[in-house]
């Protein structure tokens, strides 16, 4: 509903302003690149994203102005008070001209006492497509306490964002939420509070709430990550305790006091425990399956004393095999990245969806890395075995939780470097041979007056291929029902 | 005389709002000076869109304007006043109160009853302004169209209105149906007497039905209300009742207006005075019941921590002293920015460290005090998080406008300009804060570091950060002598750690604290409690005060001598108490020393 008021506001305002736009007149050449806000100065891009709006970062800007002019033919102009108010079909079509191309970006800005116009910069155009979306969850950046927050998508071609499912309609808190590939059919959701369960929806199946705890296991499931033939689920289950900084720049550590890792098998309803993955000789958590299905990748770090040895926690980059026909486990664990050797941590492993690379986050301890401003993204090469950091990716803050787009050539990523706390998500281009590109934010129409605004941090950005199909309602209604579909679990070696 | 009752119903609603008034000015100021911290109302495009989308939005909206003016305790009184009588008047309209006689005597103060439940409600500091104005808007719209008289547009206006009525009003637009249905059941002939009422109510139930498949809120609460309480989940137990009674009203006002004479003949002084009677004993009662002083005198305490108001704090605790944890965290405080803990603490019941220092609880008010406690002290990281958490815990999602200056305080002690500006750029689109947040940031602006190192709130705060990095922790004696030996110039902290130790009776702690203190050298006397405690502890030493190393007053001496003699004594508690209450030596032995609590880790992830 407010989305509609919006747009017809929106209409109103382009129909009276579209009255031709002022002329750069007078300008006064500055010879370096512009500072725009957000920072798309040298990024790649895919050719369907949304208009990449910006603005100047220096608020007395009083007007922007913008030449896009392809190397492969094809200009467009755009102006604006708020930002750049690029046409999105000429934008469409511009990129559509310019595949595997350039644009070269001329900016000015008006200010007080006159125009300037800057270095012009350029922009690739990848003729690696990027997907549908993204989903995530939007969470004030807060401590124990949450407000108003919620599951939410936002297509990548025009930046139009809607709700999924919010917790007031549920009272409670959500978040876990995962698919297949970006195959929303297969979307695993879990919700926590008087409410809580966690939502398992399969394709030509109805939405399931399911309770997720087992006499077996440590606590409910969390983490996820699906098999890639469907039938499996990946859970970590974690006994997760938050410390509160006193001092210093950080604030908050996210740590365990014991955590472990199932395998769901939805045909069966049963939630396979293997013995080598649980137990408190070792924290084991962040499970995601290789591509091939063969491989369960998870990192792993050794008890330690709270809150001495907080700074001890070192999580490794391990593997185990994993036979799908017969729902087990192999017995040798693989460790691929020994942070502990280099006293680093690695956290929330995902492999490319070609098998080529992993992604993972490398923080000084712990692994809730999105509250380390140390963090930062590297790119492990499976057949080489080789971790290089993600470079252009990275920036002077957190980066982490990242997801890969289902043709293993772009990431989205949660990253703090707007202002230190609120995570705002990226992408960044990686090519086949493993060479990354700088991150852009994800467009807006009016960037900064759109994140200004927004108090909520991106939780989790994760590609989806369409639409997410779960019915907002149908799960409500589900979950302020009290029957729960319960789990068997079934210990194996 | 006929002059007098013929204006009985106005004089019914002026001694009304008279009420009011006086009740919120006098009784409940600083209850509407915690509305306004409980919101932001920002004047924005996005805000105004945001608040809107939901049914109920436009009284919402209008509710948390006025709020804004809350935190001026007689234009908040003032606005209750109009508040109430406003629902009042659109009663008497809406029920069309008009004929001569008993009857509307009777009707006007009849009238008071739904009004008495309104008022109990209001005694709840988490019913909102937004309820007011959604009964206002319903009753008015029930004036107009049942002043279209029979007009066949009139049903289609009706059929029309509703929905529109529910966005804008809520659920409380059910009481529009009902009037409207018990208007049609009255005046309409044949089938209509029953195919209209039926499709009002009808309207009522199906309108939020609809609503919610857009709306991402569970159905119960498209019908109960969204905006009326705080607490979304949780139904404010008197809206219904005050629905009810004003139905009520309407259905017994019409049915006595065709039977005038079986009251006419009755004396006009004695149904108005017997009336009247009856609806004061019925408030009296009522509001008896629902007020809540203490609650009023804690978010007293709260708002001269919040102003700086140290003496009026003090004064305040010395005509009558609270003994609510949320008063004494306050009262402490204040001792504490004003230099006098050391001789104050026991002049105030001290009954713990929570008294002193709190520890976090999820809720949306008591983490305010709590936060202010730590700012002040200097620990902004935990000042921040405290104020951030209070927020988060606002049960109906609104912003605080004095959650974001503090937040937009900790984030330039911080250093985290950027994030400064982010709060700083919402309080310049409040009414009341955007002058302050003006100047942050054109302090921030300020390319000279010095103007933020010199600045008189900020250069103290930023030097005396908690500098080392660890984890707060349920054990605040530790922390705090950490944090003094590090930052020994903070008056403040110092003070706290040597009255915590005192309070947790641990004595020797106190005696070595105070001797690495730099207090001896920046104070020309020793503390009235601080010289108890150093005596008391000697004593307990030597058995004797012979050779007490520290500038004892003769009178303490004396003192403790006859406190130690009637102790052996066994003098019954109730003397001790009422010789020693105000004393360190009788908390001391009072008690047992406060244990360190088990190294808590801190909720779940989220």
């Amino acid at each position: 509903m407010r989305h509609h008021i919006h747009t017809i506001y929106i209409a109103a305002v382009a129909l009276f302003s579209a009255c031709g736009m002022q002329k750069v007149t007078d300008a006064e050449m500055v010879y370096s690149k512009p500072e725009i806000y957000p920072d798309y100065v040298g990024v790649t891009i895919p050719a369907n994203i949304a208009p990449l709006n910006f603005t100047m970062q220096n608020d007395s800007a009083l007007m922007v102005d913008a030449v896009f002019t392809g190397t492969k033919g094809g200009e467009l102009h755009a102006q604006g008070e708020a930002s750049t108010s690029i046409d999105p079909d000429k934008w469409q079509a511009l990129l559509k001209q310019n595949v595997g191309g350039s644009l070269f970006v001329q900016v000015s800005a008006r200010f007080a006492d006159g125009w300037r116009t800057y270095t012009p910069f350029g922009i690739d155009i990848s003729t690696d497509s990027i997907d549908y979306g993204i989903t995530y969850r939007l969470i004030e950046p807060g401590y124990e306490a949450y407000t108003k927050m919620g599951i939410y998508e936002t297509c990548l071609q025009d930046s139009r964002e809607r709700a999924i499912i919010e917790n007031t309609q549920v009272r409670g808190c959500v978040n876990c939420h995962s698919f297949n590939q970006g195959n929303t059919s297969f979307m695993s959701l879990h919700v926590r509070g008087d409410h809580g369960a966690t939502l398992i929806q399969l394709p030509g199946h109805e939405l399931t709430a399911f309770d997720t705890k087992t006499p077996e296991t440590l606590a409910s499931c969390v983490y996820p990550y699906w098999h890639p033939s469907g039938r499996f689920i990946a859970y970590s289950t974690n006994n997760t305790r938050q410390g509160f900084h006193a001092g210093g720049k950080k604030i908050i550590e996210v740590l365990d006091l014991a955590s472990d890792m199932q395998v769901y098998d939805i045909e069966r309803n049963v939630l396979i425990v293997p013995e080598v993955l649980k137990g408190d000789s070792a924290y084991e958590t962040f499970p995601s399956f290789s591509p091939d299905g063969k491989w369960l990748y998870y990192c792993v770090a050794h008890p330690k004393e709270y809150p001495s040895q907080v700074k001890e926690m070192y999580y490794n980059l391990c593997r185990i095999a994993f036979d799908e026909a017969t729902g087990t486990f192999g017995q040798k664990i693989d460790t691929l990245v020994n942070a502990e050797a280099m006293n680093k941590s690695v956290a929330y492993p995902r492999p490319s969806y070609d098998g080529q690379y992993l992604c993972y986050s490398l923080a000084d301890y712990g692994y809730f890395h999105i509250w380390h401003q140390e963090s930062e993204l590297y790119l492990l090469d499976l057949p080489t075995g080789e971790s290089l950091p993600m470079t252009l990716a990275n920036s002077q803050d957190a980066e982490s939780v990242h997801s890969w787009s289902t043709n293993s050539r772009w990431i989205v990523f949660a990253s703090r470097r707007d202002d230190g706390q609120f995570t705002r998500p990226y992408f960044c281009h990686v090519s086949a041979d493993g060479e990354v590109a700088k991150a852009f934010m994800l467009p807006q129409e009016s960037p900064k007056t759109f994140y200004d605004n927004r108090f909520m941090s991106y939780n989790i950005p994760e590609f989806v291929t369409s639409p997410v199909q779960i019915d907002g309602k149908k799960a409500e209604e589900l979950l302020l029902k009290s029957e729960r579909k319960p789990m068997r679990a079934r210990l194996t070696k | 005389m006929k002059h007098i009752l013929r204006n009985i119903p106005l004089t019914v609603g002026l001694l009304l709002m008279a009420a009011i008034f006086l009740f919120f000015f006098l009784c409940y100021p600083y209850h509407l000076h915690y509305y306004e911290q409980m919101q932001m109302f920002q004047f924005s495009q996005d805000y105004f869109l945001e608040t809107i989308s939901l049914p109920g939005g436009f009284a919402d909206y209008f509710g948390r304007f006025v709020t804004q003016f809350f935190h001026i305790s007689w234009a908040g009184a003032l606005i209750m006043t109009l508040l109430f009588g406003g629902v009042y008047a659109s009663g008497w309209k809406a029920i069309g109160l008009k004929c001569e006689g008993n009857v509307r005597l009777l009707g006007a103060i009849l009238l008071l009853l739904p009004m008495r439940f309104l008022w109990v409600n209001a005694c709840d500091e988490n019913a909102m302004p937004a309820l007011y104005v959604a009964l206002i808007l319903s009753l008015l719209a029930t004036w107009g169209l049942r002043g279209a008289g029979s007009h066949p547009l009139r049903h289609v206006l009706t059929l029309l209105l509703y929905p529109l009525l529910y966005w804008v009003a809520g659920p409380l637009a059910m009481l529009f149906s009902l009037l409207m249905a018990a208007h049609d059941a009255r005046r309409e002939n044949g089938v209509g007497r029953i195919v209209y009422p039926v499709a009002w109510l009808l309207l009522a139930v199906f309108t939020p039905a609809i609503a919610h498949h857009w709306v991402n809120w569970p159905l119960e609460n498209l019908f109960l209300g969204l905006h009326y309480f705080r607490f979304t989940y949780i139904q404010l137990p008197y809206i219904w009742e005050a629905v009810a009674s004003i139905l009520l009203i309407d259905i017994i006002f019409n049915y006595l207006k065709n039977r005038k004479s079986m009251i006419d003949d009755l004396n006009p002084w004695v149904v108005s005075g017997s009336m009247m009677a009856l609806m004061v004993v019925l408030c009296w009662f009522g509001i008896k019941k629902a007020y809540r002083p203490n609650n009023e005198v804690a978010m007293k305490y709260d708002a001269m921590v919040l102003e700086e108001r140290w003496d009026d704090i003090l004064d305040e605790a010395k005509m009558r002293t609270p003994k609510h944890p949320a008063c004494l965290q306050c009262i402490n405080l204040a001792m504490a920015m004003t230099g006098q803990m050391g001789d104050l603490l026991f002049r105030c019941p001290q009954p713990g460290t929570d008294a002193l220092l709190p520890q976090f609880t999820i809720n949306f008010s008591r983490p305010l005090t709590a936060g202010q406690i730590y700012f002040n002290l200097g620990w902004t990281n935990t000042a921040q998080r405290f104020i951030f958490e209070a927020q988060e815990s606002i049960p109906d999602y609104q912003k605080s406008a004095r959650c974001y200056k503090l937040l937009a305080q900790t984030h330039i002690i911080r250093g985290d300009k950027a994030l400064a500006r982010k709060y700083l750029k919402k309080l310049q689109k409040t009414l009341f804060y955007d002058d302050w947040a003006d100047e942050q940031m054109a302090l921030l602006a300020d390319p000279d570091p010095k103007t933020l190192a010199h600045h008189p709130l900020y250069g103290p705060m930023m030097r005396g950060e908690v500098r080392d990095d660890y984890f707060f922790s349920p054990d605040m004696l530790n922390m705090l002598g950490n944090y003094c030996t590090t930052t020994p110039h903070n008056r403040v902290a110092t003070q706290y750690l040597l009255a915590l130790a005192l309070v947790q009776r641990k004595l020797e702690t106190f005696v070595s604290c105070y001797n690495l203190s730099q207090y001896l050298e920046a104070e020309k006397r020793v503390p009235l409690y601080f010289q108890q405690a150093l005596a008391l502890d000697w004593l307990l030493k030597h058995n004797s005060l012979d050779g007490l190393p520290y500038t004892i007053d003769q009178r303490i001496e004396e003192g403790l001598t006859q406190f130690m003699a009637d102790r052996k004594a066994q003098l019954p508690d109730a003397t001790m108490q009422k010789k020693y209450i105000f004393t360190y030596w009788y908390h001391h032995f009072s008690g047992e020393e406060e244990k360190v609590p088990e190294e808590a880790i801190s909720g779940a992830g989220r």
